[in-house]
């Protein structure tokens, strides 16, 4: 499943590279993301908590930074799987961030994501609507924080 | 059912009743009707930390009443008493309805019931496209009372209903429009046993020469989180007079109107063709009805 998304935000490309690399922020910004922390120059890990409909979801994540050029560009490679259960995912992402003008900047991700296990089992086709939706949320929390902390 | 984590079965007699568990089990509870949805999600692995099934077929919620100015559907009622139902066995407005329960295969006619088929929210069910179609209403229970939702309005993502945790769906009403109305509904499906790749609901109202006063137009399976609306398509019916141009162009109009997945059934365009024509013969067959 892939997944690309484009916003632009109203802030300096240095306060959207420093938020966005910024565990303890970004993770503030997804519902149910506990515990994030980095563990190591470029790792991360964090918990997931969320629920679709009936559907408990618990994943524990780790993030690596595969590249990394300030303030502009990143990839990570994301692997995650459930406590004791069966679903596993694999993503890998990338980042950019350009500047548009002193007070604008406008940013791309694209994940190219694999999810095996119980939750494999949905469509991707659907699975993709939910991620948007999801992508939405955060890219809303993300800016109100970062347009307001200005 | 692999439920292992359920330590509690629990049959209340009646609404109050389901409410006051809700409220006691939290999270962990979930109610059961006919028991199909969950039997497939349970199946899949995907249901953990239930630790109450909370069943309402004993509740009183069995029931389908036609009243004067309105069909009221018990959340407990199957699709078998639907089908038998002589309301929508003959009134052209509920046409929609009765299509919609002639495909499922008989094991889920006896067991599937119409208030799973709504709290359920699975974009890809059948009845809640028709009742959309038909303007219906939920009727939740909570604490505080019944409410009733605009279904337009109930469903909110995949799975997902805009439900209080301590609420539950306890029954559908549909409003009996004006005379001269009718509704249809049609599925495309790969076999009896299948969720749709898309289907499609109409329902019009028409005045003494054939001229459409109102239309509501929905397209699910496969469009999305929810069901979607195909408001151009209903632009293009109302006030026209409903000839074969008009068909082509309010069905070309729902193609339009919709933004389907691609999944390992059906592409998004195919989905997106399959729309303008389900929504056309969807159409015809309404008219058909309303003679």
């Amino acid at each position: 499943m892939n997944i690309e998304k484009k916003f632009i935000l109203r802030a300096t490309q240095e306060d959207t590279w420093n938020f966005i690399t910024s565990p303890e922020l970004v993770a503030a910004c997804i519902t149910g993301c506990e515990g994030a922390e980095q563990t190591g120059p470029g790792k991360y890990k964090a918990a997931i908590r969320t629920k679709v409909g009936p559907i408990k979801i618990r994943f524990n994540v780790n993030i690596e930074t595969s590249e990394e050029r300030p303030p502009e560009y990143a990839e990570y490679l994301t692997t995650g799987e459930e406590g004791g259960r069966a679903s596993r995912m694999k993503a890998r992402s990338a980042l950019s961030i350009i500047s548009l003008d002193a007070e604008t900047t406008e940013v791309t991700y694209r994940s190219e994501i694999t999810m095996m296990g119980r939750l494999g089992k949905f469509g991707s086709g659907m699975m993709q609507k939910v991620a948007a939706s999801m992508g939405d949320e955060f890219v809303a929390a993300l800016r109100s924080r970062i347009e307001t902390s200005e | 059912m692999a439920l292992t984590s359920v330590e509690t079965y629990l049959s209340p007699e009646n609404e109050a009743a389901v409410v006051q568990l809700l409220q006691q089990y939290e999270d962990s509870a979930l109610i059961v009707a006919g028991g199909t949805f969950l039997h497939g999600l349970a199946a899949r692995g995907l249901l953990t930390g239930v630790e109450a099934l909370i069943d309402i077929q004993h509740s009183g919620l069995d029931y389908v009443a036609a009243n004067s100015d309105s069909v009221v559907i018990g959340a407990a009622a199957r699709f078998l008493q639907l089908e038998q139902d002589e309301s929508v066995r003959q009134q052209p407005w509920l046409g929609a309805v009765k299509d919609a329960i002639s495909y499922p295969p008989v094991q889920i006619m006896n067991s599937a019931t119409v208030g799973g088929s709504i709290a359920a929210s699975c974009p890809f069910f059948d009845l809640p496209v028709s009742f959309l179609a038909l303007g219906g209403a939920v009727r939740a229970r909570g604490p505080q009372g019944n409410r009733d939702i605009p279904m337009e309005a109930f469903f909110t993502g995949l799975f997902e209903n805009c439900l209080d945790p301590d609420e539950f769906v306890t029954a559908i009403t549909l409003p009996q429009p004006a005379s001269n109305s009718a509704s249809a509904f049609i599925k495309l499906e790969t076999n009896a046993n299948d969720l749709a790749i898309l289907n499609a609901a109409v329902a019009l109202t028409l005045d003494g020469s054939n001229t459409c006063s109102q239309a509501r137009v929905f397209v699910g399976g496969g469009t999305g989180e929810t069901p979607a609306r195909a408001g151009s398509a209903e632009q293009a019916l109302a006030g026209a007079v409903i000839d074969a141009e008009t068909i082509d162009r309010a069905a070309q109009a729902a193609k339009a109107d919709v933004d389907p997945i691609s999944d390992h059934r059906a592409s998004a365009e195919y989905r997106a063709e399959m729309a303008r024509v389900l929504v056309a013969r969807a159409i015809r067959k309404a008219l058909e009805r309303a003679g």
